[in-house]
This record gives C-alpha cells, structure tokens and sequence, in this order.
C-alpha cells in the first residue's frame, strides 16, 4: 500500500472515527501524527512487513482498541447510571406520577369547571418533571439524543402552560406540539431503555392516540377520535409508570472499577 | 492514608500499562517515543500501535498516574501535534510498587526455575 502521506493520514484519520468521540477529541491528532511518524519510518525500512505491514497492523491496532475503548466508556456509564436517583429527581418522579393522576382523574372523578385549569397544569407540570427525571439518565447514555428528545417536550409542554395560564395563543397550535413532542419523548425514551420502556411505550402510543382527538383534525367521529380516550389513558398510565420508575429507583450492582 | 504513602494498596496495573510507564521512565515522552521504547525494553515482545499506545495514556492519565508535560524540548525541530507525557509521583510510587512486587516472584521463582529451566 503506498498511498501519498497526506492520502494515507487522511483515510487512518477516518478510521478514527471508530472510538468515542471524547476519546477522539483528545487523541486523534497525536494519533494521526504517531501514524505519521510509523508509516516514514516504515518506508525507511524500519519495520517488518514495509509500509504494507505496518498499515495491517496500524488497522487490526484501530479495530481492537476502538472496541475496548467503547466498552470501557459504557462501563463507565452503565456505572453512571446504575446509580440511586438523588432526592431532587425522585421528587420530580413523585410529581410525575401526581400528574399521571391528574389525568386519570377526569375519568373517575366529576371535576367542577373551575379547577379544570389546575388539573391541566398539573399534569404539564408532571409531564415536565418526568421528562427532566428521565432526561438526567438518559444523558449518561446519548446526551444529543436525550436532548433531541426532551427538549421539544419541554418546551411544548411550557407553551401549553403559557396559553392554559395566560390565555395567550391558541390551544390547537399548543395542542399539536405538546402531543407530537410527547409522542417524540416517548419513541427517544424507549430506544434508549434507561428508564421503564413500558412507561415510554405507554406514553409515546398514548400521546399518538391523544393527538387525533384534537377536535380541529376533524377525526373525533372516526375510530382514531374514539381511541383518543384510550390514548388519554395509556398515556397517563405511562406518566405514573415512569415517574414511579424515577421515584423508585435503588442503586444497581455496578462493575468493579478498574485501573489501567 | 492516600495511594502515593501507601503505593503498595494501588491496585496491580496491567502490562502494557506497566510498560509505558517504565518507557516514560524519568524523561517526558510522546506517543510515538513511548511506542519505540517499549519495544526496545520488552526486545520487541510487546509492539504497541497508536491506538494501543493512546487508550493506555488515557487511562494512565485518568488514574493521576502521568501528566502532560507544557514543554516542548525542542518546538522547532517538533510536529506541533506531539505532545509530552511525564510520571507523576503517584505513577512513581506505582512503578516501584510494581517492580517491589516482580522482585519478590523472581525471588521465588529463581532458585528452582533456571534450574530446571537449564
């Protein structure tokens, strides 16, 4: 193999991109300058094997290390997140669970008109609280994914608050993002399995559901408007599941730790 | 009671850990001096690629048992790239530890090893 150098530190700096990127970020140029400084002195006849060799096994080198790298930084955030939950985040679990309820409520309980609004806020405020709770774990695990998925929830769950408590905008709009988002939260919170994936699957094909009984869809007369009562239901179930899965959470048994 | 009076409680590093500390040895060397000297003290036994030689220099620097060194011997005749990596004391205390410990397996294992062994 005797591609140019620059040719040949670009196509092993591609293969860089097999380990973690913390690790990539703090060793790749001084590894693509030791590949450098190997493959000249390899030319030189300085190495068994010539150029050739030394690029089989700069390669075989990439391919075993990056492995032990990655299962060495998931070890170190399985131990993250094996972790007991601090007492903030099991509060914000205890109000998930109150706003799971919140919900349920209206199917068991003749609310009266005037507290209908704190009903609603309640159960933005849980739904907020659990997606917080959640996203902490989830960050150990993929904090970009974990934000992709928590951020538009969040906020679409605060511009519902804005129009419930200062009546500024329009509920359908709201509406439509909070269900979307939440459904979105709930297929992010599932693929990455750090919290009840029941909850998560609860929540995702509620907020679905939730999303066609939205009177201006003009769905509520078909089947997907009736299933929207089961979409209310499965997704407060799924609140309570992962706001008591936050709440609830004991230290797991973590690996040893290791040195060097 | 910390690890550097007590090297002896660190637990045992691995060995191609142990062998980039002792290439590193009094001096301050980068990735690609660290690679030739282990191959010259193990007589070309262990030969460590990049990757090899920089998840180890991680995991030694996360462990407290190196450091990267601000200077630069010589900034001129070096790629800017490079950096330089030098023990501290911990990773002193360690080596010792460790060479503590080979010593007392030698000594076991002297008097009736070359022996047999012709």
């Amino acid at each position: 193999m005797t591609l140019p150098a620059g040719v040949g530190e670009r196509v092993y700096r591609s293969f860089l991109w097999l380990y973690p990127a913390d690790f990539r970020d703090r060793f790749a140029e001084e590894m693509v300058q030791l590949f450098h400084d190997k493959l000249r002195d390899a030319r030189a006849g300085g190495a068994p094997g010539g150029s050739v060799g030394a690029w089989i096994t700069m390669l075989g080198d990439v391919a075993v290390t990056a492995v032990s790298e990655r299962i060495r930084r998931n070890r170190t955030v399985a131990h993250s997140i094996t972790s007991a939950p601090p007492m903030p985040i099991r509060l914000l679990g205890v109000v998930g669970i109150v706003g799971g309820v919140a919900i349920l409520a209206a199917f068991l309980l003749a609310i009266p008109a005037d507290l209908q609004a704190l009903r609603i806020i309640l159960i933005n405020l849980g739904m907020i609280a659990v997606i917080l709770a959640a996203h902490r774990r989830q960050a150990a695990v993929s904090p970009v994914l974990a934000l992709i998925g928590a951020a538009p929830a969040v906020l679409a769950n605060a511009w519902y608050l804005v129009v419930i408590v200062f009546s500024i905008g329009e509920f359908f709009w709201a509406g439509m993002a909070l269900w979307i988002s939440v459904a979105w939260f709930g297929i992010v919170t599932f693929r990455l399995g750090v919290v009840t994936r029941w909850g998560a699957l609860a929540v995702a094909i509620g907020a679905a559901l939730t999303f066609t009984g939205i009177d201006r869809l003009g769905l509520t007369s078909t089947i997907l408007g009736q299933l929207s009562q089961i979409g209310i239901v499965a997704m407060a179930i799924g609140w309570i599941l992962l706001g008591g899965d936050v709440a609830t959470r004991r230290q797991a048994t973590s690996p040893p730790d290791e040195v060097s | 009671m910390d690890a550097l009076s007590q090297p002896q409680r660190f637990p045992p590093v691995s060995r191609t850990a142990i062998h980039v500390l002792i290439a590193i040895g009094p001096e301050e060397r980068h990735g690609y001096g660290i690679m030739q000297e282990v191959a010259r003290i193990t007589n070309g036994a262990t030969r460590l690629g990049p990757g090899g030689v920089y998840t180890t220099l991680r995991r030694l620097l996360d462990d407290g048992l190196i450091e990267e060194s601000d200077g630069r011997p010589d900034a001129d005749l070096d790629d800017q790239r490079r950096r330089y990596y030098r023990l501290t004391g911990l990773g002193r205390a360690v080596v010792a530890a460790e060479v503590g410990r080979l010593e007392s397996l030698v000594d076991a294992a002297r008097p009736w090893a070359l022996e047999s062994g012709g």
